[in-house]
């Protein structure tokens, strides 16, 4: 089990696109900072439509994001502690 | 003793990515850790031959690709979609090594302790 | 700062040269000197070896892989720390690659 960790804007940085084809069955992702804006595009809710997907509540608040994203789960600070020591490891692509 | 992966993502030379990962990697491997390297996306660049990076002004550290074994890093695994998506072969690659299934890749990082991005 | 032939050679503060380009095999007995190392076969073996290994991959080898490389190229009676710390008593990676002209290894005992 592998939290798997982005931070970039998809428009930025390979990192989801690298996650999404090495991810397993189990894993859950972790987005905060600009990877959050991904989440408005529908092409990027349809890759991750079947993943377990977190995000960042300060950075979607931070962005104005909150009306938008009502649908994703959103954790704090202290749950992302609490996830990162559910899973196994943690990869910050 | 842990197992360790380090990926690389990211083009060689234009930024310090690479070039951090692999100091990395020998530096680990010489703390006796057991590495592992993943070469994906245009990370995969980095291990194409006759690279000139001197003549841009970067340091030459793909030059240190000829030391793995050396160092004991045994496992440099590319991934073969990445692979394909840029049409490289395996006789592009300075060093030997063979390609690696995204799932194999995800079996792999399931079984390490540590995995690095760069 | 090395003053050798009339000419300035620049260091850093722990005396490795600061250009690979500026080291001859004259200069090396000069900075063993430093070291209170007397050059022999033996030292110069090493010597050439670290060098050539620089060359070749761009990179100081750490102790451990020297001692495997030189295992390797060398034979096994030399491959080994203890053969090794007998002619650089301080540190072969540290000692031998300075005299070499080469940077300071990142893991250097």
């Amino acid at each position: 089990m592998i939290l798997h960790h982005i931070q970039d804007s998809v428009e930025q940085s390979s990192g989801l696109t690298t996650c999404l084809r090495y991810i397993a069955l189990g894993d859950s992702i972790l987005l905060s900072g600009n990877a959050i804006n991904c989440l408005l595009k529908r092409e990027w809710r349809a890759k991750l439509a079947n993943l377990r997907v977190v995000a960042l509540k300060e950075d979607v608040n931070a962005r104005g994001l909150q009306d938008y994203l009502k649908d994703v789960k959103q954790i704090s600070y202290n749950e992302f502690v609490e996830l990162s020591l559910e899973h196994e490891k943690v990869i910050s692509w | 003793m842990k197992k360790l992966c380090i990926i690389f993502r990211q083009a060689p030379h234009g930024t310090a990515h690479g070039r951090e990962g692999l100091d990395l990697s020998l530096l680990s491997a010489s703390f006796e850790q057991e590495v592992s390297l993943l070469f994906s996306d245009e990370g995969l660049l980095t291990l194409l031959k006759s690279q000139d990076p001197e003549s841009i002004g970067s340091k030459d550290y793909i030059a240190a690709l000829g030391a793995l074994s050396l160092y004991d890093i045994e496992t440099v695994l590319v991934c073969q979609e990445s692979m394909q998506a840029l049409g490289l072969e395996l006789e592009d690659l300075r060093i030997d090594l063979s390609a690696a299934l995204p799932t194999e890749i995800s079996k792999h990082l399931a079984e390490v302790d540590e995995v690095l991005v760069f | 700062m090395i003053e050798f032939n009339g000419k300035q050679i620049e260091t850093d503060h722990q005396g490795y040269l600061k250009s690979v380009n500026d080291w001859t095999p004259e200069l090396a007995p000069v900075i063993a000197k430093e070291e209170q190392i007397e050059l022999t076969e033996a030292h110069w073996e090493v010597i050439n070896f670290v060098r050539e290994f620089y060359l070749e991959f761009k990179t100081s080898p750490a102790i451990r892989v020297l001692v495997k490389a030189i295992g390797q190229k060398l034979g096994e009676d030399k491959g080994n720390s203890k053969y090794l710390y007998t002619l650089f008593p301080v540190g072969p990676a540290k000692q031998a690659t300075k005299i070499a002209g080469l940077p300071k290894p990142a893991k250097c005992i």
